[in-house]
């Protein structure tokens, strides 16, 4: 039966090959989606074990020891790109060699990926910053094509000072961790996305439908029992779908230079990581047959035996009243499922967006049927046959609209998710830093190399007012203040800090801090850093003070800075009572004029000062808006995504819509009926359904934007560019299809068959 | 309960004689909504006879016949194909009465548009389970004595509408069916053809024992039948004399 199953299908003539193409291809493309879906997780995964030797945290030697490497890692900024510095050292050649890199850097020498050797090419200012380039990192080091890294050489001590010592490297790193927020919109994307793609692997077996079931019906007259009749429809699918699962593969590789662009935490994919393995492609490619195998089966059950060519099934009265209802139900589930997130419960979230998603398709058939009872309503020929068919098939209208249905509907609910998730992940409000102004952080640095660095400093153009500041800590009953100590005339003039007036006590402290520590007769400074650096986890030198005092009396105040970059107290070192010489300075701040300017004085610091970064306001934004950039880079990919697989979907069903009809569209231009008319008739059964139902999808977009995101104002303004973009663009597609009805309603084989 | 089969295949065993009735109609109604097609009404075939059903259009001639045929269901009445009730058949049983002892012949659609000739009257063959080769020797048989063997390789979408009714009354009898069905059979044809399909058919079936109902309007079609059972307002009437 199989057999005669295939020779059906191969025995339809020019209409059956293109429709056996169109199916191969929208399975092919259906199978290509979900491997571009699943070869995510494994690509961040192979990232995460590349970068895994560089985020080490557990030492297993000491540093020093023969046969180990220590490793620090650091953050340097070119403008507003982020490097990733790793120093290594070993004390011999017997320790492990850093992967990507040919050879172990010495002290001075590095070696960068190409994309920071573009960076340095651009930007004379940062040459010799991280020392004399040996040679190039490899893609075993790196994240991504464009990742900026490098891997520079340092004498082992240096590196002991915040590094970690190995006999080995980890292969395996940890993928990023998900807040609450990213975790619901990584579940609602991944439901919208399966759902159109569910869409289009199963219009992909109803390409073909009415002619199957035309055959079918005769094969049931003449007495096929039900399994040999499902046996001959496996056949007649079966070639298309396998060769579409033959091609899936190749469809993905075709996209995979595309996917690999897109940027995720600050670089592209390599191709070869979106990979979704070998088991998960037979497996995914499996289920794709199987679906579509499925789907034609169960489509085709519903055909029986007839005298006519074919007869469906009808849908009884009562089935119709169930499917309200079950709309209703469901509907009502998702508010009550809404009212329940709106305390944070990712599933509840996901539960009610699948629940309006079901409601949605269960009462979308009765939705088309009164669209088209309206247009029924309206003036002229078109309008009549558009209206019939909308009432007489509402569900084969809805099959290419429910993709733009969901696309518009994942559209608005999102512009309002997206927007309240990045605030609550964006900390760059708490970022202080006036513009133009510059914090380098130097822990590692003796206060007579720190002295030297602000006197180099002060000879660049464009750099102003460099100073040395000591950080610690007040200790405060309900936590802690932050403190520097330094020149506070100096620090005025280097931060340009709002409302800061030094006074003449040498102790200033912010208007909310003071009124904490009114009645403190003294202040106590601790996590002072010794003059000596020295690493980590050393033992303190106990000769050296890491606490000291200072009299409240007299201090003056200045307006509270904002911000966890900028001090709560400013304390001149001379009201200590210690020696202020047995405290290093870990921050130099400084003013900048110019971007040239901001390079040069990082190259300055950056290549004296071990695992030193000089941030800036846009930097430290950067650094904690980066959860935020994650949200809206997986979003925006997501996005893509979803039009993508709605476009498809949209025009391979518009298109095998008329392709089926072709007989009754030729019956009709026999019959005298203009091209025109059919063609507005194809125009209106497809625009106006999907603006009606495109429009019921938005509101239920906003109402459930709305729900997850109470408190926040919905960004409606923002939403309706992108609405009518899809909304304009589906018409548009219908409107090209129409096209189609002249060259289909002349083909002789139509009429022949 | 295991379903007992009664029908074995022609010329195995307990072949019916003439004068055996092989198809009884009891009672049958049948409503479409609100609209009632068949009212209690009734019919029995005799072995190798040929009856004609006449009526008006919407009498409920082709609602008779497919629920006769078990093709449709009826809300009530019975269907007794040799003693067994073929409303309570299973979709298989039903499936297999159909191959095996009932042929069809419609106006329209009943062949398959992507097999040729040979194919559409080997079809029952092969779904019977007879081999390829086996099952298209037989079915060029049959074309040939119906006179259109030079047309076995050609597709229905390449045929005229008579030749397109013979390749369905070949598809009908292959089986030896001892039933054949046929729905205004020549509703499409002009007059020769029409006598020319009829008469092929009719000789055919009584060279082979067949019974045949007919629906027609046509009383030129009618006239092949030896009896002719009028129909109105899903009644049965009268059953007029031999033809």
């Amino acid at each position: 039966m199989l057999r005669l199953g295939m020779r059906l299908s191969v025995g339809g003539g020019r209409p059956a090959m293109v429709s056996a193409v169109l199916t191969a291809l929208t399975v092919a493309l259906g199978a290509a989606f979900v491997l571009v879906g699943l070869s995510i997780s494994p690509a961040l995964q192979a990232r995460a074990d590349r970068a895994a030797w560089t985020q080490m945290d557990l030492p297993d030697q000491q540093a020093g020891t023969s046969g180990t490497v220590t490793v620090s890692s650091s953050v340097s900024y070119v403008g507003s790109n982020q490097v990733r510095v790793v120093t290594v050292a070993a004390p011999d050649a017997q320790g492990p060699l850093p992967p990507g890199v040919p050879q172990m850097p010495t002290p001075g020498q590095a070696y960068v990926s190409p994309a920071v050797a573009e960076l340095l090419e651009q930007n004379p200012q940062v040459a010799g910053r991280y020392g004399e380039v040996a040679g190039m990192v490899g893609p075993r080091s790196l994240r991504g094509p464009d990742d900026l890294l490098v891997v520079r050489g340092a004498p082992v001590d240096q590196a002991a000072l915040d590094g970690v010592t190995v006999t080995s490297f980890p292969h395996r790193g940890p993928l990023p961790e998900l807040s609450g927020v990213e975790k619901l919109a990584l579940a609602l994307g991944s439901l919208a996305l399966a759902a159109p793609v569910a869409l289009l692997v199963s219009i992909s077996v109803q390409l073909n439908a009415t002619t199957r079931q035309r055959r079918r019906s005769a094969l049931d007259l003449v007495g096929a029992t039900p399994a040999q009749l499902t046996a001959i429809t496996i056949g007649e699918v079966l070639v298309p779908v396998m060769a579409g699962a033959v091609l899936g593969p190749l469809v993905f590789a075709g996209l995979l230079p595309l996917v690999a662009r897109v940027p995720f935490e600050g670089t592209s994919f390599y191709q070869s990581d979106l990979s979704p393995g070998l088991a998960t492609t037979a497996t995914v490619l499996a289920a794709v047959v199987g679906v579509c195998l499925l789907g034609a089966v169960a489509g085709s059950r519903t055909v029986v035996a007839s005298g006519v060519p074919s007869r469906r099934q009808p849908t009884p009265r009562k089935a119709v009243w169930v499917r309200g209802v079950a709309a209703l139900l469901l509907a009502l589930l998702a508010c009550l499922l809404l009212a329940v997130s709106s305390r944070a419960a990712t599933v509840s979230a996901v539960a009610a967006f699948a629940c309006a998603l079901a409601a949605l398709t269960l009462s979308g058939p009765a939705l088309v049927r009164w669209v088209g009872a309206g247009l029924e309503r309206l003036p002229g020929v078109a309008a009549l046959l558009a209206g019939r068919r909308l009432r007489e098939h509402p569900r084969q209208v809805l099959r290419p609209i429910s993709g733009v249905g969901v696309a518009v509907l994942v559209t608005v609910m999102f512009a309002a998710i997206t927007p309240a998730a990045a605030r609550s992940l964006d900390r760059s409000r708490e970022v202080g830093q006036q513009e133009g102004t510059a914090q380098a952080s130097v822990p590692y640095v003796t206060t007579a190399a720190a002295d030297d660095l602000v006197r180099l400093l002060a000879r660049v153009d464009g750099v102003l007012s460099p100073t040395t500041v000591k950080t610690a800590q007040v200790t405060m009953p309900d936590g802690a203040l932050r403190a520097w100590i330094g020149d506070c005339a100096g620090i005025a003039a280097a931060t340009r800090m709002n409302g800061l007036d030094c006074g003449s006590t040498g102790l200033v402290v912010g208007a909310d801090a003071a009124a904490i520590i009114t009645g403190e007769e003294a202040l106590e400074l601790y996590d002072l850093d010794n003059a000596r650096p020295a690493a980590q986890d050393a033992v303190p030198d106990s000769t050296e003070p890491d606490v000291a005092h200072v009299a409240t009396a007299g201090l003056s105040t200045m307006t509270s800075q904002p911000g966890v970059d900028m001090p709560d107290v400013i304390v001149d070192p001379a009201l200590l009572d210690i020696d202020p010489g047995t405290v290093r300075p870990t921050l130099i701040v400084f003013a900048y004029t110019t971007s040239s300017a901001l390079e040069t004085a990082r190259t300055l610091v950056e290549s004296r000062a071990h695992s030193a970064t000089v941030a800036t306001r846009e930097t430290t934004f950067e650094g904690f808006s980066q959860d935020a950039r994650r949200l809206y880079d997986a979003v925006g990919f997501g996005a893509v995504a979803l039009g993508v697989v709605s476009a498809c979907t949209l025009i391979v069903a518009a298109a095998a819509g008329l392709i089926e009809r072709r007989r009754s569209y030729t019956i009709l231009r026999t019959a005298g009926s203009r091209l025109r008319t059919l063609q507005a008739s194809v125009v209106l059964e497809g625009a106006v359904p999907v603006l009606v139902f495109g429009l019921v999808c938005a509101v239920v977009g906003v109402a459930m934007g709305w729900a997850l995101t109470p408190g926040n104002r919905y960004p409606l303004a923002g939403v309706v560019s992108p609405v009518l973009w899809i909304l304009v663009v589906a018409v548009a597609t219908f409107s090209l299809s129409a096209l189609l009805v002249g060259p289909l309603t002349r083909s002789e084989e139509t009429r022949t068959e | 309960m295991t379903e007992v089969w009664p029908f074995a295949q022609r010329g195995e065993t307990d072949d019916p004689r003439p004068g055996d009735e092989v198809l009884e109609v009891l009672h049958l109604s049948k409503s479409f909504g609100p609209r009632r097609a068949l009212d209690d009404a009734s019919l029995s075939v005799r072995h190798g006879e040929i009856v004609a059903v006449m009526g008006p259009s919407g009498s409920g001639k082709s609602t008779l016949l497919h629920c006769a045929a078990g093709v449709v269901r009826p809300d009530s009445g019975q269907v007794l194909y040799r003693g067994a009730d073929v409303t309570r058949l299973s979709r298989d049983r039903s499936s297999e009465l159909r191959r095996t002892q009932f042929g069809f012949v419609f106006q329209f659609g009943q062949l398959v548009p992507e097999l040729d000739a040979v194919e559409n009257v080997a079809l029952p063959l092969l779904l019977n389970g007879s081999g390829r080769r086996e099952a298209k020797t037989i079915a060029r048989t049959w074309l040939d004595r119906l006179s259109i063997g030079d047309l076995a390789g050609q597709r229905p979408g390449q045929m005229s509408g008579g030749q397109a009714q013979r390749v369905a009354v070949a598809r009908a009898l292959v089986t030896c069916a001892r039933v054949v069905f046929a729905d205004e059979p020549t509703g499409s044809l002009d007059t020769a053809t029409s006598f020319a399909v009829m008469a092929e058919m009719v000789e055919l079936a009584r060279e082979h024992g067949t019974a045949i109902v007919v629906v027609t309007h046509d009383a030129q079609v009618a006239a092949y039948a030896d009896r002719v059972v009028g129909m109105r307002d899903g009644r049965t009437e009268q059953e007029r004399g031999d033809g």
